[in-house]
């Protein structure tokens, strides 16, 4: 079960935000979805190696040759950009930036001092 | 008429194209396909043209490059009709989540086209082109393929280049094609396959002719009837169709083997972790920043410009910018890959991918191919299942396996349930072995009467 607290916590993470109503709404959608996905807790996967590379049977080529070669100009790169000026992105000052400590702790806290 | 007046035609009721170019504005080539008409689902890039994926988050956005599938197609000699609508990057199973409209299924304008790729489905079944070009993430070719009564095709894992296909789970999506025949299905995945170094995933392997797989015998081919497939929940019609199927099969000279393919439960479940999971990932960079929609701060009460920082320029712009449920899949991304979660769900899912990938393997030494329904019902009604997510979900039942193991998948019409609905039946094949189901699928394809929806 996840908590509307939580789920908030995740939106600070994935860089989004919610009405309360929205907020309540997905907190029972997540729970449903979550309730549904537990199942696999049902396998013994404890031999079993993750599969992460999809054609293991394939010869790979993932690396090319290191060497300069053409790529985007910067009056292209732009081209899309909401705001630009000189051959920069324009962005917002970083003011009043926000630090979600408690994020840190509640979620990755633990997990970090494992890592480290 | 001409194809693209075709497209016109239809699409103020039917809203399948984003754009339709009209004078084709691509110079066309001599080649093996200088009489194919494509439409190209709007989540592939077309150098100039808008790349909306179907968000609001990109409605302004202009393709810098060309998708390699795309340009293969150029190059061979298509000609490029228009971009199709889709649900907000390619999350969805009913065309309900586009950020420009829903689009109709032309059999029965009251219902869904099947989703993410509904706009290239019905392209194809209306004939505005010969072929349209989708993607498949979880069944986003094969369910609105069977919806719309066109041959739906998700090739192997690696056959075609993901270049230009903007991503939403990097090892499951895969690009295909929509088309009335198998001939240009076979025609078109001839040129676009084949290794491409602007994708390490593209696969090193011969590119076969598979439309000369259309004439091949299919004698003495063992076909695999998972048992998993045939449970409770399939309309009769559907059951029926695909019995038909396998008795002309049987008819031809095929062996019919009964199969089992143990984890076919997991499935949906396996594959909601893994895709939401690596759609987190990828929609991190619409950010609002270098391209795309960035919301503009609320004037201050009193007047004066309002102040923000970066970070509130992420949320706003990402919060205004994407749809409903691309938001509840970045969200269960998020969650299932945040620490603490990360081994319990990610890496667990990794682990049922072998699992799954692992039951396909064994089948493929009892069997050269498997054929079951594309999906459980016919087209459902438009709003049917939008209030209720994980309905919608177990919708992808008997496709989403086919994605989470890599194997090649089609959907063929098998004709029309009693209300006059298309029914969809699937061919799975082992890895890069497409030659097998363009032989199967010309031995049950069934002629739709597509005059009644031109």
């Amino acid at each position: 079960m996840v908590t509307k607290i939580e789920v908030e916590k995740v939106a600070t993470l994935a860089k989004l935000e919610f009405s309360e109503s929205e907020l309540e709404a997905l907190t029972g959608e997540l729970n449903n979805v979550l309730g549904y996905i537990d199942q696999l807790t049902e396998l013994d996967v404890s031999s079993v190696a993750p599969l992460e590379n999809m054609n293991e049977a394939v010869e790979q080529s993932a690396l090319r040759k290191d060497e300069v070669r053409p790529s985007l100009k910067v009056t292209e790169a732009l081209k899309n950009a909401p705001k630009a000026a000189d051959n920069y992105f324009l962005v917002p000052k970083v003011l009043a930036q926000e630090v979600k400590t408690y994020v840190e702790q509640d979620i990755v806290g633990d997990e970090e001092e494992e890592l480290l | 008429m001409t194809q693209f007046e075709t497209a016109q035609k239809h699409n103020a009721e039917l809203n399948a194209f984003l754009e339709i170019f009209d004078e084709n504005p691509f110079p066309s080539h001599e080649g093996p396909l200088s009489n194919m008409t494509v439409a190209v689902k709007d989540v592939l890039a077309l150098k100039d043209a808008r790349l909306t994926c179907g968000s609001k988050f990109l409605e302004n956005f202009h393709s810098l490059y060309t998708a390699t599938c795309v340009e293969r197609l150029i190059g061979a000699g298509a000609r490029i009709v228009g971009k199709t609508n889709m649900d907000e990057f390619a999350m969805g199973s009913s065309n309900e989540n586009s950020a420009y409209g829903l689009v109709k299924n032309p059999w029965d304008k009251t219902r869904v086209p099947g989703g993410s790729s509904g706009g290239s489905a019905v392209a194809a079944a209306i004939g505005a082109c010969n072929v349209a070009l989708g993607t498949d993430t979880g069944g986003s070719i094969r369910q609105p393929a069977a919806f719309c009564g066109v041959v739906g095709h998700k090739p192997t894992y690696g056959r075609i280049s993901r270049y230009g296909l903007t991503a939403f789970a990097s090892s499951f999506d895969t690009v295909g094609t929509f088309s009335r025949t198998l001939e240009d299905a076979a025609k078109s995945l001839e040129v676009m396959s084949g290794f491409d170094e602007m994708d390490s995933t593209s696969a090193k392997i011969d590119v076969p002719k598979f439309s000369q797989a259309l004439s091949r015998s299919v004698k003495g081919l063992r076909i695999g009837i998972p048992k998993e497939y045939f449970g409770e929940g399939i309309e009769p019609d559907v059951r029926k169709l695909i019995e038909d199927a396998k008795k002309k099969l049987q008819a031809k000279g095929c062996e019919i083997v009964d199969i089992s393919l143990p984890h076919t439960k997991y499935c949906v479940a396996d594959y909601y972790i893994l895709t939401t999971a690596e759609a987190s990932s990828n929609l991190a960079r619409f950010d609002g920043i270098r391209y795309g929609r960035r919301a503009i701060p609320p004037p201050l009460e009193g007047g004066g410009k309002g102040v923000v920082s970066l970070e509130d320029t992420y949320r706003h712009s990402r919060s205004e910018g994407f749809g409903r449920e691309v938001k509840r899949r970045i969200m269960l991304g998020t969650y299932v890959l945040s620490a603490g979660y990360y081994d319990a769900y990610y890496k667990r899912a990794q682990k049922v991918r072998r699992l799954i990938t692992q039951d396909f393997i064994a089948a493929f030494e009892k069997c050269d191919a498997l054929l079951t329904p594309t999906t459980p019902t016919t087209a459902f009604k438009i709003g049917e299942k939008l209030s209720d997510p994980l309905a919608m979900y177990l919708n992808d039942i008997f496709t989403v396996s086919a994605n989470i193991a890599g194997v090649p998948a089609m959907s063929v019409p098998v004709g029309l349930d009693s209300t006059g609905l298309p029914v969809g039946a699937q061919l799975i094949a082992k890895h890069f072995d497409e030659e097998t189901l363009f032989a199967l699928g010309k031995e049950i394809m069934e002629q739709l009467p597509y005059s009644s929806i031109e």
